[in-house]
């Protein structure tokens, strides 16, 4: 008898997938003709500029900037090697190499830093009633109106030598002389972190807010501490969102410009000031246009391994 | 001959419990100064019609809210305050509440591997479980890709894992259809007996309720009205809402005339009057209210001495029973359900005069 059963359904559910497919084709096609308008300008916007950039990569540069139409190979050997002016010899791009190490590493950090601080946070959003909800959400929000550049001078004086941390912590007596902070590698991912957190709070608050509470009781209840239901159900239940505020903190922190241009007072170069040298008073242009296309491969095989890294733990 | 649940040791018990609501505007007493005592491997359930404190009262014993007043002890062990996951109590939820990213395996090892028990008793016990509540074949599925009463299953199984002293059940059954139900309160009742474990069961349905418990508590308004075994309620309601709550019942208005220690005179009309048998409440009043089962009272001619008369309003014929509703001379409706009987049908038409027939030891003095 419960053989039976299952056949029956199971041929039902074949019917029902059958419809299911030829509806969406027709509902997919309906939906395209939606995102046609965005498609046009991604593909002039986003894809043409990137095939330049990509060809520029090939190309010689020009002695004032610019490039010259002639097949190259030294934009690409230049992002990993570097010939002595004197005898010619060949060696690995330290400085490069460097750059790019500091760069991955800053960012990581700074998307922990930033899911470290946006987590609790997006937590506590998603548990005041609907109301005190969406004050919360609009005060997240509030840092977006004011220019990045501004936002990040005002960090400067939070923690330059006389700036209000050191200050503070003098005038008690806890230090004697300020502690260096500004124009170091931590006021970089310290600004990363300040700058994208929004981004990584409101999709943290979307996945929690739709979290069922009752699973956490249900937790609780089988003997489950805080610290366990944590880790055990909210965090693997808040996974998408997890993964969408990370991506969006670190692909940003990668090609950032500005915080470290300002943060890092020029010393501590990443690798969007190493594009805009290229371009702007290194006059090399294929070797910037290659560092970006290297930036990009960074982004996208980060991408990769994070997210498969998360599925495969979640199996 | 003695009842073995009142010997047995109070496993749960209710200590003048009161829970206060406060917010920003208003305050609400979901729990009245509520005692209650439950008995060790007793099936007890607390029924009441939704938002009557019942779920509020099960969440104290569970530890998901804490009294504003009262106490709650667990085998004499003071666990007011105790979080709940200190507590060996369990819950089956009302929508289950599975964890959706795991199996349903992994679902009900959860309470086990929180309790640190070692991995191969972990399994044993999964594996005990899942039997018990007949899903060992659909351990590795996603609790997603199973159906509704399979769920509740696993639910159970999931609470039971951890060999709780005491397992609460709150409204676990009326998400399933009327089929699924029946099997899942005979599948509760197995299971309670099998693993000797108390069971606290929460729910609106007053047939489910009498068909279930060992004993229960009627509770509305935040407040416990009567506790007894289903018998007592349905046959001894002591307050008009238990009695109405439960069953069907007419009530009547009468005078006490006469009390002694043998009986309650109550005078119905000038020229109905029936003799209880006293001892059931201490009267203060000389109006009462009593109860009458419909199914305790019989229609005979109108002619008969000491019934009460009335005109036969409608007749619904429900193959055992016919139930008739007599508008009576006072004005007031009352329902009779009449066991059909081959061979001895008593037929009544729609307008014909009759006399009701009450039979005292089935009538009930309600407390006012």
């Amino acid at each position: 008898m419960p053989n039976s059963a299952t056949v029956v359904r199971r041929s039902d559910r074949g019917l029902h997938e059958q419809s299911e497919t030829a509806r969406r084709k027709k509902d997919v096609r309906k939906n395209l003709l939606l995102c046609t308008p965005a498609l046009i300008v991604l593909i002039f916007a986003a894809a043409g500029p990137l095939l330049i950039v990509l060809i520029y990569t090939f190309l010689k540069a020009g002695s004032y900037g610019g490039v010259i139409w002639e097949w190259s190979w030294d934009g690409w050997f230049q992002v990993f090697l570097k010939k002595d002016i004197f005898d010619g010899t060949v060696s690995i791009a330290d400085a490069h190499i460097s750059i790019f190490w500091r760069s991955v590493k800053l960012s990581v950090q700074s998307t922990l830093a930033a899911l470290i601080l946006g987590f609790p946070t997006a937590y506590f959003i998603a548990t005041r009633s609907p109301k005190t909800r969406n004050l919360w959400l609009f005060l997240i929000t509030i840092p977006f109106w004011t220019n990045l550049l501004i936002r990040t001078f005002a960090i400067m004086q939070v923690i330059r030598d006389q700036g209000i941390i050191n200050t503070l912590l003098i005038n008690f007596g806890i230090i004697d002389s300020p502690i260096e902070m500004l124009y170091t590698e931590f006021s970089i991912m310290l600004g990363m972190a300040y700058v994208y957190l929004p981004l990584m709070v409101l999709p943290l608050y979307a996945s929690i807010e739709k979290l069922d509470f009752r699973l956490i009781e249900a937790a609780y209840d089988l003997y489950a501490t805080r610290i366990f239901v944590l880790w055990r159900i909210i965090i693997p239940l808040v996974k998408p969102g997890i993964i969408a505020g990370s991506i969006l903190v670190f692909i940003p922190s990668l090609g950032a410009y500005v915080t470290p241009r300002v943060l890092g007072g020029g010393k501590n170069l990443m690798l969007g000031n190493l594009i805009e040298l290229q371009f702007g008073q290194g006059r090399n242009w294929p070797l910037g246009a290659a560092l970006s296309i290297t930036l990009l491969v960074i982004v996208m095989v980060s991408l990769l391994v994070y997210v498969q890294n998360l599925q495969r733990k979640s199996d | 001959m003695s009842d073995p649940i009142t010997q047995r040791q109070i496993a749960v018990e209710i200590d003048s419990a009161t829970k206060i609501f406060e917010s920003e505007t208003s305050s609400v007493t979901a729990l009245d100064n509520v005692s209650l005592k439950i008995r060790e491997n007793e099936f007890f359930t607390l029924l009441g019609p939704s938002g009557c404190g019942k779920t509020t009262l099960l969440r104290l014993i569970a530890g998901f809210e804490h009294p504003t007043d009262g106490r709650i002890r667990l085998y004499q062990e003071d666990i007011t305050f105790l979080p709940p996951y200190t507590r060996p109590v369990n819950t089956v939820f009302q929508n289950y509440a599975l964890f959706p990213h795991m199996t349903v395996r992994q679902n009900v090892s959860f309470g086990l591997e929180m309790l640190k028990r070692p991995k191969d008793e972990v399994a044993k016990t999964v594996d005990e479980v899942l039997n018990l509540v007949r899903m060992e074949t659909l351990g590795d599925r996603q609790t997603s890709d199973i159906s509704g009463g399979q769920q509740q299953r696993v639910a159970l199984a999931r609470a039971l894992a951890p060999k709780p002293k005491v397992l609460l059940l709150d409204e676990s059954l009326s998400a399933l259809d009327y089929k699924l139900r029946q099997d899942m309160q005979i599948e509760l009742k197995r299971l309670q007996h099998e693993t000797g474990i108390t069971f606290v069961f929460v729910t609106h349905d007053q047939e489910e309720a009498l068909t279930m418990s060992d004993r229960m508590a009627v509770i509305n308004e935040g407040r416990v009205l009567q506790v007894g075994t289903p018998s007592e309620i349905y046959n001894f309601p002591t307050e008009r809402f238990v009695a109405e709550f439960i069953g069907d019942s007419n009530f009547l208005e009468g005078q006490v005339t006469q009390q002694n220690e043998t009986h309650v005179r109550v005078q119905f009309s000038p020229a109905s009057a029936v003799d209880l048998p006293s001892g059931q409440t201490v009267l203060s009043t000389k109006k009462v209210t009593v109860a009458v089962r419909p199914e305790q009272a019989t229609l005979t001619s109108a002619t008969e001495q000491g019934t009460l008369q009335g005109v036969v309003k409608s007749m619904v014929y429900f193959g055992t029973h016919t139930h008739y509703v007599v508008e009576l001379d006072s004005g007031d409706e009352f329902t009779v359900h009449l066991q059909n009987l081959r061979g001895h049908e008593l037929h009544y038409e729609n307008g014909s005069r009759i006399g009701v027939k009450l039979d005292p030891a089935a009538m009930q003095i309600l407390k006012d």
